[in-house]
């Protein structure tokens, strides 16, 4: 698993890219000037929020080391960079990138896993256990059936987790092992 | 029964995920509730305990 301290870094460095983009990224100035234009009907107020606060430098520098990343690295990189404001564990952010990026079957696979296990749940309640009552044959089967459905549910979501990981440890590889200016 | 594997209560405190009293208080109920059809069956099995003696322990039996 990636190491909190370096996933952590990695989103503070690549943050600055997001707030580029967001801010309208690196077009040019308008053409009929800015005349009569402020606040913010102004379409380069937030460009320059953002200068003042020296921090267009740094998204044009990481749009700069982000061209000579290797492609497959590079959507992971832009996911991080969209959530760069954030610090999360690196499990949730394996999980949350390989929901959105990972391969369709295992996504598939943990769907159909889920909705397996919604529906033992859901024959549980009917047939499961009951306070006070004796344990009827029914009850058992779906006891195992909402146990064994979970386990195969847990076992999905970690291969997610796992390609998830894969993809932070090598954006994170990529990055840092790219670096041209010193920390 | 076809298909069921029997558990004493040491299993079925492992199964349900409760004190092994609780397993018992719940064998005993299901022990009291045998005339109900659709309820799990509860028989004696043998147990050898320490000094190599078998006794005789209660056993549900789990459908598998």
């Amino acid at each position: 698993m990636i190491a909190p301290d370096v996933l952590h870094r990695l989103l503070a460095e690549l943050e600055p890219y997001a707030r580029l983009a967001a801010a309208g990224g690196l077009r040019a100035g308008p053409l009929e000037g800015r005349d009569g234009q402020g606040g913010g009907g102004d379409p380069q107020a937030a460009a320059d929020r953002l200068h003042d606060r020296g921090m267009l430098a740094k998204g044009r520098e990481v749009y700069r080391r982000m061209g000579r990343m290797p492609s497959a690295v590079r959507p992971a990189l832009l996911w991080l960079s969209d959530r760069g404001a954030s610090r999360p564990d690196p499990r949730t952010a394996a999980r949350l990138i390989a929901g959105e990026l990972g391969p369709i079957a295992l996504r598939d696979r943990l769907d159909a896993a889920t909705r397996h296990r919604e529906a033992a749940a859901r024959r549980y309640a009917v047939a499961g256990p009951r306070r006070g009552a004796p344990l009827t044959v029914d009850g058992a089967k779906a006891h195992d059936a909402m146990r064994g459905s979970t386990t195969v549910e847990q076992t999905a979501e970690d291969a997610l987790v796992d390609w998830g990981d894969a993809v932070l440890v090598a954006a994170a590889e990529a990055w840092f092992g790219n670096r041209t200016d010193t920390p | 029964m076809m298909g069921s594997r029997a558990e004493t209560v040491r299993d079925l405190a492992a199964r349900l995920g409760v004190s092994r009293a609780t397993a018992y208080r719940r064998m005993e109920q299901i022990r009291g509730a045998q005339s109900q059809p659709d309820v799990l069956r509860v028989v004696e099995a043998e147990a050898v305990i320490g000094n190599g003696a078998r006794r005789k322990v209660l056993a549900v039996e789990w459908p598998g």
